[in-house]
């Protein structure tokens, strides 16, 4: 059974006269206990797609629309998260699908202590009285591993170290256990050092209180530690989708493949640094074929003219190319 | 931090020694005989009677001299006699403070209330009518002269419908008959209660809201009622129009703040979070929204006393402004110099509360 | 000689270009328009009218809007318009001046203590700082001792006013000098003035067009302010000035076109730099440029958003191998 089941998610955005496209028609499912990864660069919208589940995109700016957007909450019971209200979406936040974002220090708020800003999950959403919310936070703090939490729940985010913030993020993320946990980008602002042990406390919340997780990401090294499957974004657009396994060692489009290839390491064939050429097109002056056809090696007149649908290639991968991947990479 | 308000202390005093100096040397630069203010009565032509004057005053000694015992006048608060009221510059200074105050005061306190409110509506969501109101609206009144606006409504409403007075701040041959020992005890009593309030309860909250409100009980106690209502009569038209223009500055930041509020990344944790937009509003945005606002009250929290001097002219009313003005014009130099240091005095110590409250409510010092 | 003469119309053709950009914007037209009016009455009004500042006609004092009096006239007799007119002078002069001694006094020692050394900066900044605790309008009243002539009043607001944009201008300046293009050119090896005049005066530059066409506007209302608590040059006529007489006389004897003339004059002329003020600010600050796309021009936000979806359609996995199939039997033909 999918918890989160996104068909077809288109997203706009207003500028100015005109409209960018952030998300065109991306369709992602994440099962039960299931961890599902999005990797792309920045401004592939990823972001907005996990902004757009949780509803927490300003409409306007943004417009939505979805074949479907569905999540199953812990009573069983569907939800069409489009068609919600504010106010039901405001009983699901937090409760059943929470967020850790991506930089712990501008994502708390400054002139509030950390005790504060956890306790009102508990105080708005299981309408506890002050202190017992405070009873509840301290512990969850000590969940999440954060040393004499009483003296951390005094203090302002900026006494804070960016690791400490982000176990608060991730305590008040998963302080009421919901179903599914998006976590974006939650080690990109990290030292490298910090960044293994917020992976690792991630995975251990979500194994304990059996979350679902999305994990929105560009490090393909977090994918293979993170993830048991992967969705390839790039320009608003799934590129393929596949295991982490089959993904990592046999990439099918062009464009995985070369960020597959930029990994140092992980495939053990490249011995220097890869680069893929130019960069990513701007959201308003996409290219008129395949998206990626301007910075793509195998790119041919065909490429450039339409863009090619996401074609099912068995054993549940999917990839957005006209070509089979021999045919690819024997040219 | 204690080196910061040291330094602010010390630049505070350099500053001050500055306006001092300026006290000592404009009034020798404008006037061709520093002493002219004490001639008083003396004729023109009695020059051995003005040569024993400017003898006795010190004003034959060399400059530094002069600008010694100047600032040593200065240091033991010995401002002198004010030549045109004949009364200390004291006595001249503290009969008008009070009046500049009513005026600004209760127009700043208005204001402020007003333009938080419309702010926080305008800011909720852009482009919205209250929005796009506020926006005309400030459009317009920067562009207008206060002081304009002052002379029309005084056109409209005193003159062609009498609703509201026109000159002074109570009705001719009125004095305010106050109590000044009720207006001390009371004063003392109510802030010591909020006092000792603030430190059972531990809520600096309790400090703010008990100076005004001490200052408002003192003032229904010791002054009659009536009085009061006379007062405020008068000072109704005034305050409208400081308010009018006052609220929509106000207004307008705060509506900005709000605006870049609500883009702040921990506005988005807090709504998936589940909070209420309620309480991202108030709880989250709001908050953060005001922290300018305190920066700006006590900008101008500095120019209160100095009351408006535009205001203060077209209503006749007998504020430090206008006895600045009249000091001024009539070259009464002793109670200008005064009058500036005081305003300086005041700047300078404003400056300091808000800095104080301001690291009161943003707990990330910042140390320009 | 004709390098010279192409450059110097190239410069031409480049204000020609943005002063046309003014005019095709919303706010920049409005401003122009107001301003201009105002700026044609200072110079050709007193022309125009048939009277003049010192035509005392006592018998006629007081007299309510007429053919003869546009604005009626005062207690002695005097135009109201003519005095309008002339205060139109003074109140554009004075704003002009001091907006832009103030700007280039503000603009030299902001960048001067932002680029040249701690001393500089020092001395500026401790400056500012005393001139930011002295209370300004009270300065104002003691320094109009010194001389009442208009020239004193531009020196006195340029004296106090500069400290604003010096200290706008600095923060811009060290904030550019952190970015990283600055420091790129100064590895390459540029010269202090190179950087100095190449990368940042440019970019300071739009601020300071921008803010002296606001600080007009300001100084215009201080200046009526002023000559209505009497410290403007008795000299000159001046709109505050016809405030304080209409102030004395005009409300007991409700001639309304008096008081309200010379607000609506202020208001014009000051609304008006305001309006080119932020017309400036909209074409030369780069963030604040929209591109226009008139698709789907006339269509509510919702109609036109609905209209991008629809042409987000894809194509079919058998559309798709079929178009590969007829490309690929093109390529082999070509």
């Amino acid at each position: 059974m999918n918890v989160l089941n996104i068909q077809n998610l288109k997203v706009l955005f207003r500028a100015g006269e005109g409209f960018v496209r952030a998300v065109e028609g991306v369709t992602i499912t994440v099962g039960e206990g299931e961890r599902v990864a999005i990797v792309g660069e920045s401004g592939c919208g990823k972001s907005v797609t996990s902004l757009a589940c949780m509803r927490l995109l300003n409409t306007p700016p943004a417009y939505i629309t979805a074949d479907a957007l569905t999540f199953v909450s812990k009573d069983g019971k569907t939800h069409d998260l489009l068609s919600k209200t504010e106010t039901e979406m405001l009983a699901l936040r937090a409760e059943e699908m929470a967020m850790i974002f991506q930089d712990p220090s501008t994502f708390l708020n400054p002139v509030m202590t950390i005790g504060e800003q956890l306790d009102e999950v508990f105080i708005y959403h299981m309408k506890m009285k002050k202190k017992e919310a405070r009873r509840h936070s301290i512990e969850m703090m000590k969940k999440v591993g954060i040393p004499d939490p009483e003296m951390r729940a005094g203090q302002y985010p900026h006494e804070l170290s960016g690791g400490l913030k982000q176990r608060i993020l991730i305590a008040m993320a998963t302080s009421l256990s919901p179903r599914l946990l998006i976590a974006d980008e939650p080690t990109t602002a990290l030292d490298v050092t910090i960044q293994a042990q917020i992976l690792k406390l991630i995975s251990e919340r979500c194994e304990k209180e059996k979350m679902s997780l999305l994990m929105i990401t560009h490090d393909l090294g977090v994918v293979r530690e993170m993830a048991d499957r992967v969705y390839v974004m790039y320009c608003g657009k799934i590129v393929e989708e596949g295991t982490v396994q089959e993904i990592l060692e046999n990439p099918k489009h062009p464009y995985t493949k070369a960020l597959v290839d930029t990994v140092p390491g992980i495939d053990e064939r490249v011995e220097r640094f890869v680069q893929i050429p130019k960069s990513v097109p701007h959201p308003m002056h996409k290219p008129s074929g395949c998206y990626f056809s301007n910075r793509c090696s195998y790119c041919t007149e065909l490429c450039k003219k339409k863009q090619p649908p996401l074609r099912d290639i068995g054993n549940g991968r999917t990839v957005r190319c006209y070509y089979d991947a021999e045919e690819l990479w024997e040219k | 931090m204690k080196g910061y308000y040291l330094k602010k202390v010390l630049s505070s005093l350099f500053v001050l020694f500055i306006i001092i100096s300026l006290n000592f040397f404009l009034p020798r630069m404008i006037f061709s005989d520093p002493a002219q203010p004490y001639y008083a009565g003396v004729p023109e032509d009695a020059i051995a009677l003005r040569e024993q004057i400017r003898e006795e005053h010190g004003f034959n000694d060399p400059l530094v001299v002069q600008y010694f015992d100047y600032l040593v006048r200065i240091l033991t608060l010995d401002f002198g006699e004010s030549h045109y009221y004949k009364d200390s510059v004291w006595k001249v200074m503290f009969s008008r403070i009070p009046w500049s105050m009513v005026l600004t005061v209760s127009s700043m306190v208005i204001s402020v209330i007003i333009g938080i409110i419309f702010g926080a509506v305008a800011g909720k969501k852009r482009d919205q009518a209250a929005d796009k109101i506020l926006l005309g609206l400030s459009g317009i009144t920067t562009a207008i002269p206060s002081f304009w606006l002052a002379l029309v409504s005084v056109m409209l409403f005193a003159f062609t419908y009498q609703i509201f007075p026109y000159r002074g701040a109570m009705t001719a041959g009125y004095t305010l008959s106050m109590n000044g020992t009720l207006f001390f005890i009371v004063l003392v009593a109510v802030l010591a209660v909020f006092v000792a309030l603030k430190y059972i309860l531990k809520k600096t909250i309790f400090i703010f809201a008990g100076i005004p409100i001490s200052l408002a009980a003192a003032l229904l106690v010791s002054v009659p009622f009536a009085d009061i209502m006379d007062v405020a009569y008068h000072a109704a038209l005034p305050v409208m129009i400081s308010v009018f223009s006052g609220s929509i500055s106000y207004a307008l930041l705060v509506r900005n703040s709000m605006i870049a509020v609500t883009n702040e990344d921990y506005i988005l944790t807090a709504r998936a979070k589940g909070l209420p937009p309620r309480v991202v509003l108030y709880r989250h945005t709001f908050r953060n929204a005001l922290l300018p606002l305190i920066t700006n009250v006590g900008m101008s929290m500095a120019g209160l006393m100095g009351g408006s001097v535009l205001m203060e002219k077209i209503f006749s009313w007998p504020g430090m402004g206008q006895l600045l003005l009249d000091a001024c014009n009539n070259g009464d130099y002793l109670l200008s110099q005064a009058i500036l240091l005081l305003f300086a005095v005041i700047t300078v110590v404003c400056n300091f509360i808000t800095d104080l409250v301001y690291h009161k409510f943003d707990p990330r010092v910042k140390e320009v | 000689m004709k390098n010279i003469k192409t450059r110097i119309f190239a410069a031409a053709r480049k204000i020609g270009r943005f002063l046309l950009s003014v005019l095709k914007n919303r706010k920049g037209r409005l401003g122009v328009i107001l301003v201009g009016i105002v700026v044609l009455a200072a110079i050709f009004g007193p022309m125009l009218t048939p009277y003049a500042l010192d035509d005392y006609d006592i018998a006629n004092g007081l007299a309510k809007p007429s053919a003869e009096h546009l604005l009626g006239t005062d207690k002695n007799g005097i135009d109201i318009l003519t005095q309008i007119l002339y205060g139109a002078r003074i109140s554009l002069i004075i704003g002009i001046t001091t907006g832009l001694c103030v700007t280039l006094l503000g603009a030299t020692l902001g960048i001067v203590s932002a680029y040249f050394g701690k001393v500089s900066a020092a001395v500026i900044l401790n400056v500012i700082n005393v001139l930011l605790v002295i209370p300004t309008t009270p300065l104002m009243m003691i320094m109009s001792n010194l001389s009442s002539s208009y020239l004193m009043m531009i020196a006195i607001f340029t004296l106090i006013g500069w400290c604003g944009t010096a200290r706008m201008v600095r923060a811009q300046v060290l904030s550019i000098m952190n970015m990283n293009y600055i420091r790129a050119a100064e590895l390459a090896g540029g010269s202090k003035n190179y950087i100095m005049f190449r990368h940042i005066m440019p970019s300071v530059s739009h601020l300071l067009i921008m803010n002296t066409a606001l600080s007009c506007a300001g100084f215009m209302i201080a200046e009526a302010g002023l000559s209505f608590i009497g410290l403007g040059d008795p000299s000159v006529m001046s709109w505050g000035k016809i405030l304080v007489a209409a102030q004395e006389s005009a409300f007991t004897s409700g001639l309304w076109a008096w008081v309200l003339a010379p607000g609506v004059a202020i208001f014009i002329t000051v609304f008006g730099f305001m309006q080119i003020g932020y017309a400036l600010e909209e074409i030369l600050n780069p963030k604040m440029r929209r591109k226009k796309d008139n698709r789907h021009k006339g269509a509510t936000p919702y109609e036109a958003a609905n209209a991008v979806f629809a042409e987000m359609t894809e194509m079919t996995a058998d559309e798709a191998k079929a178009l590969k199939a007829e490309f690929e039997a093109g390529g082999k033909r070509t």
